[in-house]
């Protein structure tokens, strides 16, 4: 059976029904996304539940087919060829009573090869192809690998067997390359139902339970015959004839006209007037019978009205005969002008006049002169087409009812040209006197010609086909460039714009810039400026003098509150040495006064003068002592008088502080004259650096004020916190503080 | 040549006609100082912009036939519906392919029955998937009439047929219609406007590619007799198949 399945297997053609009884049931499904796996797994689980049931072990089977499939379809997903708009994997599934096969096929990605189990792998997507065959393989009882290295086409079919006889203990890889290519069969009257041919759903549903002849295996070795139905000759017209030229000229309108003179062509359309539901086509074929390579195809819009067939046919005999007449008509005038007929010739025949066969081959040769010379007529004929061609096109772009009325002026005149055609066909009919050697050797010559410019027609056409080629690439590149000239132009103008936009601009700020060189360089400026680098300078020594007195009165506070604590501190010890021998004395006069009485009225009286003299002696220190604080005292004013002469920094701050205004001023100022002004940047910036300066001055002095203030805190003399009070009002500036001019 | 005597001419909007359009009934104009009617374009061409251009400077166009959707009521919203329900990525692809092949059921005659229609398979492929393109449409028709006319045709007819077989992707329809539409024009190696790539899977015909089997089934069915039965190829089994399939459960569910 296994040999079986692989003869089955083995050919081009191959679905998977033909490893089924005919009766099986067969399902096909394309993915276009991985979306939908899940869902499409489980409806082909739901379709095969019958043999799923059938099965020994239906769980373990679901499981089987579930996993199966999925690997299949991840396999053909992943290993699509690269590059492709969509990716389809197409799905085919059926079974019967023996096995269930499954069939995923894709176009393989480039240059995979050995991804079979157990070969050589060829690159990554192989080995990657290999590991997924390999688990299909273990869960399947037989996997066979198709694979068409031509067109890349892969085709993993997996099956599972009812029998255990059936199981391929390897996997199959078949090269299809190595298989001979066929030809499609299409057998017309094959077995697809007749009501789905016909399109009769009903009737084809009603026969549903019937035995599907369709599952028979295709046979391969049918060549595609066209269907093998004849194709309605009435709607087909033979190659190389005069009107199929004219029909197949769809732009050339004027040459339509210049031969035809039945039929209006408006230009663009290839559309004659009044026959848009009679026009038939044969392309290339040459042949009438059925041709693969070109269909050949009743016109579309012929539409639906396939009836007036006959029409068509007696149209098209009317048409030949029209040329065969014009032809004709040629030969008689020649005829006639030469005083030699053919019929003439014919007769002189039988007489046996030995003179006859040399005027027969001049009347050949005359008449291949004139079939030259027809020829040439016929190229000049298509030169003048050509030229009526271009010539009507420019007529139509100049006026289209104008053109549309030389139309129907041409109209009439066909009316016109095809009664003179039944004339002439008629003449031709009642002209029974010529021989029918003539006539054959007239056909023949009529043949050759026509044969020939069926030719110079191709190349015409041909030509004309080239002309239309040459003309579209010419247009295309034409419109090309004109839409490049375009958007050129478009750059160039936005360019333009933007110049003269950016020249606006620079106008504007030349403007501005002189507007401010006029103004900066004006002398009231100029003295502004100077004035008040003056007062900045001047301000500054101000503040520099202050400075320094402020540092020679705090040198003198100093020194005096040095002188004053010193003295104080001797006043202290005074007092102290006095407190000491005061209370010494009071002691000594308590003494007495008990020793008084208890002794002598003398040591009363030394006693007595002893204190009088220790009282007066305190008295004394006493009176010292409030001289040194009347002294103190009188310190105290000289430094609130200090202190409140401290206070006069306030004015200069002020003063400071409009000057940085001023400052800031002229600063944006400079700034909007952007630097411009060079004169006044380099003054600027020395008022800067003289500025920098200054703050550093400013800064040291009020670092030494600091300092003084600190030292003054520390020898704990109460007018050093006077004098802090004094400093507080007037707050030094913080380091990094912009600085005052 | 024709003033209109037998015929009756009705009027057609010009703002339906657009440039590369694909003409649907045949454009007349109207001569009064004559007092005929000028054929300008047939059914199934191009609308070339120049024609267009004179179409407008006459005003009014004329046709002898009746609007499409007229003649066939369903394919507007047939062919709305197939768009749409191919760009749905949420429907998985059994019932992308139920509905499709229900809702496209009423043009099964008109393509595999005997009563052969050229307009609905056309026009109702050109109208759900957009292809071919204007540009594509006005170069393959100054190229050739005649391979312009086989490829409309065999375009319309295999994704038709692809479509019932389960290719119902949107991208990939497309993509076939273009290449098979373009198809006779492989040898020219001519950039052809509109088509970006052309997708030649299915062009090894002998190797067994079921595309290729299927462009070529179509190509049975453009060009046969008009009654001639469907030829028992794979392809055409799947498609009865697939029918099968679909009408046993429109019945089952009746």
């Amino acid at each position: 059976m296994s040999n079986a399945l692989l003869a089955a297997v083995n050919k081009i053609k191959f679905g998977v029904e033909e490893l089924l009884e005919p009766d099986a049931q067969v399902f096909f499904e394309n993915i276009f996304s991985t979306r939908h796996i899940g869902r499409v797994v489980d409806f082909m689980l739901f379709q095969c539940q019958p043999f799923l049931k059938a099965s020994q072990d239906p769980a373990y089977t679901e499981y089987r087919f579930r996993h199966m499939i999925e690997l299949a379809i991840f396999n053909a997903w992943a290993n699509y060829r690269t590059g492709e708009r969509s990716r389809v994997v197409e799905l085919e599934f059926g079974w019967d009573k023996q096995r269930l096969v499954i069939s995923a096929s894709h176009i393989g990605a480039e240059g995979i090869g050995g991804f079979v189990p157990g070969a050589e792998p060829a690159n990554e997507v192989s080995i990657r192809m290999q590991k997924m065959l390999t688990q299909v393989q273990a869960l399947a009882d037989g996997l066979i690998v198709r694979h068409d290295p031509v067109s890349g086409r892969v085709q993993a079919i997996a099956f599972l067997a009812a029998d255990e006889t059936e199981k391929l203990a390897e996997t199959q890889y078949l090269d299809l390359s190595q298989l001979p290519a066929v030809q499609q069969t299409l057998e017309p009257d094959a077995s697809v139902p007749e009501e789905l041919s016909n399109g009769d759903i009903e009737a084809f549903m009603a026969d549903e339970n019937a035995a599907p002849e369709a599952a028979a295996p295709i046979e391969d070795d049918v060549t595609i015959a066209g269907g093998g139905a004849e194709p309605d000759t009435t709607e087909t017209r033979i190659k190389g004839s005069a009107p199929e030229a004219e029909l197949e000229t769809r732009i050339s309108g004027s040459s339509a006209i210049g031969q035809d003179k039945t039929k209006i062509v408006i230009g663009g359309g290839g559309d004659k007037f009044g026959e848009d539901k009679t026009k038939t086509v044969i392309s290339g074929g040459g042949s009438v019978g059925p041709n693969k390579e070109v269909m050949q195809v009743k016109r579309l819009d012929a539409g639906a009205g396939a009836a007036g067939g006959s029409n068509k046919r007696e149209q098209l005999l009317m048409e030949k005969l029209k040329v065969m007449s014009e032809q004709i008509n040629a030969l008689k005038a020649e005829k006639a002008g030469g005083n030699m007929t053919l019929s003439s010739v014919e007769a002189a025949g039988p007489t046996g006049d030995s003179g006859v066969a040399s005027k027969r081959e001049q009347l050949l040769t005359d008449q291949k002169k004139v079939m030259g010379e027809q020829i040439v007529t016929l190229n000049e004929q298509l030169n003048t087409l050509r030229s009526e061609k271009n010539g009507l096109q420019v007529a139509l772009s100049e006026s289209n009812r104008n053109a549309a009325e030389a139309f129907s002026k041409a109209a009439a005149e066909d009316d016109k040209d095809s009664d003179e055609v039944v004339k002439i066909r008629d003449e031709i009919e009642k002209e029974k006197g010529v021989p029918e050697k003539a006539k054959a050797m007239v056909q023949g010559l009529l043949e050759a010609t026509t044969k020939e410019r069926g030719d110079l027609k191709q190349r015409a056409r041909e030509i004309d086909a080239m002309l239309r080629r040459r003309d579209y690439e010419y247009k295309t590149k034409e419109s090309g460039f004109v839409e490049q000239l375009r958007l050129m132009e478009g750059m160039i103008k936005q360019r333009e714009s933007a110049l003269e936009k950016s020249k606006e601009a620079a106008t504007n700020l030349s403007a501005i810039i002189e507007k401010h060189r006029v103004e900066s360089s004006s002398a009231t400026d100029t003295a502004e400026m100077t004035h008040k680098l003056a007062t900045a300078d001047k301000l500054l020594q101000a503040e520099k003098e202050n400075t320094d007195r402020v540092q020679k009165r705090c040198d003198d506070i100093q020194k005096k509150l040095s002188e004053e604590v010193s003295a104080r501190g001797t006043a202290q010890l005074d007092s102290a040495k006095f407190k000491k021998l005061a209370d010494d004395l009071q002691r000594k006069v308590n003494q007495f006064q008990e020793a008084g009485q208890k002794g002598s009225s003398t040591d009363l009286l030394n006693i007595t003068d002893a204190r009088d003299k220790a009282v007066r002696q305190v008295e004394q220190l006493k009176q010292q002592n409030r001289e040194l604080q009347t002294k103190l005292l009188a310190n105290a004013p000289t430094k609130s008088s200090a202190n409140s002469k401290d206070g006069a920094k306030n004015s200069p701050a002020q003063s400071e502080a409009e000057l940085k205004h001023k400052l800031e001023l002229a600063d944006k100022l400079a700034k909007a004259s952007k630097e411009e002004l060079d004169k006044t940047k380099k003054r600027f910036d020395e008022v800067k650096v003289a500025e920098n300066k200054l703050r550093g001055e400013l800064s040291k002095v009020q670092a030494d004020l600091i300092k003084a203030q600190a030292e003054l805190k520390a020898a704990g003399i109460r007018s050093a916190g006077a004098a802090a009070a004094a400093a507080k009002t007037t707050p030094p500036p913080k380091p990094g503080t912009k600085p005052k001019t | 040549m024709s003033a209109g005597a037998d015929k009756k001419f009705v009027p057609v909007e010009m703002t339906k006609l657009q440039a590369g359009m694909l003409v649907d009934r045949p454009l007349h104009i109207f001569l009064p100082a004559n007092q005929r009617y000028i054929l300008m374009v047939n059914a199934f061409q191009p609308l070339e912009p120049r024609v267009l251009d004179k179409l407008k400077h006459f005003g009014q166009v004329f046709s002898t036939e009746p609007e499409l959707d007229e003649r066939y009521p369903q394919l507007a919203e047939a062919a709305r519906s197939v768009r749409a329900l191919c760009d749905d990525p949420e429907i998985a692809p059994f019932e992308k392919n139920r509905s499709l092949r229900g809702i496209s059921s009423w043009i099964i005659d008109c393509v595999l029955g005997t009563s052969r229609d050229d307009y609905a398979p056309l026009f109702f492929f050109h109208r759900a998937f957009g292809v071919p393109k204007p540009e594509t449409l006005l170069y393959v028709a100054d190229f050739s009439v005649d391979a312009y006319e086989r490829g409309l045709r065999l375009a319309a007819v295999s994704g038709l047929l692809a479509l019932w077989l389960g290719y119902s992707d949107t991208g990939y329809l497309m993509q076939l219609a273009e290449t098979v539409f373009c198809a006779e024009l492989r040898g020219t190696n001519l950039a052809v406007p509109g088509v970006d790539a052309a997708d030649f899977r299915f062009r090894q015909t002998g190797r067994g590619d079921e595309l290729a089997e299927l462009v070529e089934l179509a190509q049975w069915i453009v060009m046969r007799v008009p009654g001639a039965r469907l030829p028992a190829t794979r392809v055409a089994r799947k498609i009865e198949r697939q029918f099968r399939q679909h009408f046993a459960v429109s019945q089952a569910a009746a």
